[in-house]
């Protein structure tokens, strides 16, 4: 479970986020919507730990992960990440952007995670390739692949599926709830478009001006 | 109809293709007929029959010294990679204010003169000295290879941490948060943001191993023997250019070996990333043993700001002294501005020109390879190539003026204009170019109303960097300046040889504070937004 009390951030003098309170539950996926500047990436960041709340906490578990200027590093929080670009590391293959940050020490069980995912996101084939030589649905394809391989407790997702057409958009969408449902984790998907976030889930946050507007 | 416009535009495309070549040719002759007279002049000179052999085969003396010049600058390279990429790293993590801007004035310590580091550094360990030796300690001896190793290390490391910080800089801040996720920082540091930097570390490196290699001034202040110092040498005995040249010949191979690597990362500096860096978030946490090497890094660099400056100040005596140091140095101050205004003036506009042909499909390479091979040439060659070629009667009185000394310079330095315009000019949003094109009634309105604005701060930067290095060159002004014609750097390495004065100091610090304020005038323009 994920418990956000009060949380507050600030660019300088601008305001960015302002008295946040919001719950997420075990196995609940919810929709942050809202327009663009109007915060929620910013939530997002703070919720992975790679912003430092300004006031108020975000909880794991009900264990505190950030407070007021303080925030627990994001690979120690058992999240995933999904950015809106694919941020795949243009050096790794697509095999080792994968692999990157598995430490799990049984390579028998690396490799069948990483086949699975491989097949499930339909990558099969491209494990080989660097990001400049594929094209934008697969390295889409990848960059979930890389958030999904591992079991986490929290998945995070800015606008994961801006700009992809229906087919693709449908068949991730279906990969990330088999994903929410087998690991019993929580979901919190991103987006400005109310047809995307009806896919996702009933419980629609809505954002402007750095507030929640319906929790 | 059809037929009419695809010939006309074919013949515009003709006489685009014929400006191209005409400007490449016009390049060539104004940068390289130096080397191109040596290079003439050296098969005449194997075809009269003198010996040449011994002169490009060296003897084991001359592979001694080649041998330890290479030496040298291996190590001060491998040293500057070392401090440059920690110190980038410390550097890197201020993206806002006031650190933000103080990390760039590092590379301005690249500007200072390297006889000044030597010299400042020299009185520094005198101090010291005169410390040790009232306490019957014994004394530091600062000369020969370690003292050149260390002072040139100090000169030339902010190239690494400059550019390394540049590098980092570009890469994607998505890249690093989704590293972040899952792994520590250190491990995204080396498995993420360094190998993303890699192409211009590489660069930064390669730039200092030229850059000490073909550098004579601190080893030879220092009592240090090197080869490039053998062909001033060679030059100063002989009076002939071409001995000099031969002799040159394996420096010069090498040199252009590196720098063919060098200018693979250096076309990629994003120099619009040199001010404005998104924050990452939260700070970096890095390992206990990584944090103490950047303190003593930071340590190093604090220490190399601040002891020159120091020593400088403290032997210039007082305010007073220092204004009438200055005063007595009019003439060589008046001298050294009119060459580094004219170099960086005539750099400025090579390099628009320049810029133009880059750009061009077919000449582009052939432009890049041009703009390489000047920054590989030690500064004696220049020097010596420019006599070879304007000592000759009935070519317009250019020797034994001001003007030597300002080809000397455009020679060096034009290719530092070029690849900053350039670069500065290959970020500019395109659609605004196509848009200037689109709406401007004519090419003249375009170029000078759209073209010319957009590029500004390039231009500016460029000048004020071309007059920085050309403030404090040496190698090349020493060999062709005029007789009675005096620069600031000529006159500071003369007094060099008699030992530490206030004059010597007043001058050097002048010229610190003149190099610093271009050079930040020129750094600030890369940060200028319209």
């Amino acid at each position: 479970m994920i418990e956000i009390k009060d949380l507050g951030k600030k660019y300088g003098n601008t305001e960015i986020l302002h008295g946040i309170n919001l719950k997420v539950d075990k196995e609940e996926a919810i929709v942050l919507f809202g327009p663009s500047g109007s915060g929620k990436t910013t939530l997002l960041r703070l919720i992975a730990g790679l912003e430092v709340p300004d006031n108020g906490t975000i909880s794991f578990e009900e264990k505190i992960v950030s407070s007021e200027n303080w925030a627990l590093e994001p690979n120690k929080r058992g999240i995933s990440f999904i950015f809106q670009s694919h941020a795949l590391w243009p050096h790794m293959t697509v095999e080792k952007n994968i692999l990157f940050g598995i430490d799990i020490k049984d390579k028998n069980i690396v490799r069948e995670k990483v086949a699975e995912i491989i097949e499930d996101t339909g990558l099969k084939g491209l494990e080989g390739r660097y990001p400049h030589e594929l094209s934008g649905g697969q390295a889409k394809r990848a960059a979930f692949a890389r958030a999904l391989v591992l079991d986490k407790s929290v998945y995070l997702m800015d606008e994961p599926l801006v700009n992809q057409d229906d087919e693709i958009k449908a068949e991730l969408m279906g990969i990330v709830k088999k994903k929410i449902a087998k690991t019993k984790a929580s979901l919190i998907y991103v987006t400005h478009d109310m047809e995307e976030a009806e896919m996702i889930s009933k419980r629609i946050v809505k954002i402007k001006n750095g507030k929640l507007v319906t929790n | 109809m059809t037929n009419n416009i695809s010939d006309k535009a074919k013949g515009f495309c003709v006489s685009r293709g014929l400006i191209n070549i005409a400007i490449l040719l016009a390049y060539i002759l104004i940068i390289f007929s130096p080397i191109l007279a040596m290079f003439i002049e050296t098969i005449s000179y194997m075809l009269s029959g003198k010996e040449w052999i011994g002169l490009l085969v060296p003897s084991p003396r001359k592979w001694g010294l080649l041998s330890q010049s290479i030496e040298l600058s291996a190590l001060i390279t491998v040293f500057s990679v070392g401090l440059g990429v920690v110190l980038a790293s410390k550097f890197w993590e201020f993206k806002k204010g006031t650190g933000n801007l103080l990390k760039w004035v590092v590379l301005l310590l690249f500007v200072i003169p390297p006889y000044i580091h030597t010299h400042a550094w020299g009185l520094f360990v005198d101090r010291i000295n005169n410390v040790l030796s009232s306490l019957n300690l014994g004394t530091i001896v600062f000369q020969g290879f370690w003292a050149s190793c260390f002072v040139e290390t100090i000169a030339f490391m902010p190239v690494v941490a400059g550019l390394t910080m540049l590098g980092m800089a570009a890469v994607d801040k998505e890249l690093v948060d989704a590293g972040r996720i899952n792994s520590d920082d250190f491990t995204v540091f080396r498995k993420i943001i360094m190998p993303l930097s890699i192409r211009i570390i590489a660069a930064g490196a390669g730039l200092v191993f030229l850059l000490s290699l073909i550098d004579y001034t601190i080893p030879s202040l220092l009592q240090f023997d090197l080869y490039a110092l053998e062909i001033f040498a060679e030059f100063s005995a002989t009076n002939e250019p071409v001995r000099a040249f031969i002799l040159s010949l394996p420096m010069v191979i090498l040199s252009l070996t590196v720098f063919g690597f060098t200018m693979k990362g250096l076309k990629t500096v994003n120099l619009s990333n040199l001010w404005n860096q998104e924050s990452e978030g939260r700070g970096f946490k890095w390992p206990r043993w990584f944090s103490i090497l950047q303190k003593v890094a930071m340590g190093i660099f604090i220490v190399s700001v601040l002891v020159p400056i120091i020593s400088l100040i403290f032997e210039a005596e007082s305010v007073k002294k220092f204004v009438n140091v200055v005063q007595s140095s009019t003439q060589e101050f008046y001298i050294s501005i009119l060459i580094a205004i004219s170099t960086a003036f005539i750099s400025i506009i090579l390099a628009l020109v320049a810029t133009w042909g880059i750009s061009k499909k077919g000449t582009g390479k052939i432009w890049w390879l041009l703009i390489g091979i000047p920054l590989a040439i030690p500064a004696p060659l220049v020097g010596i190539g420019l006599i070879s070629v304007w000592n000759r009667p009935g070519l317009f009185n250019v020797y034994g003026t001001e003007l030597m000394p300002i080809l000397a310079g455009v020679v060096r330095f034009s290719a530092i204009a070029i690849l900053v315009v350039y670069l500065y000019s290959s970020r500019i949003n395109s659609q605004l170019i196509d848009a200037g094109k689109v709406y401007a009634k004519n090419r003249i309105k375009y170029f000078f109303e759209i073209r010319i604005p957009l590029m500004m701060p390039g231009l500016i930067a460029g000048f004020f960097f071309v007059f920085t290095l050309a403030l404090g060159e040496l190698g090349a002004t020493l060999i062709v300046a005029p007789p009675g014609k005096t620069t600031l750097t000529m006159k500071i390495y003369n007094y060099l040889h008699y030992g530490g004065t206030e004059t010597i100091a007043g001058l050097c610090l002048a010229v610190v504070i003149l190099t610093m304020v271009s050079g930040i005038i020129g750094l600030l323009q890369l940060g200028r937004r319209k």
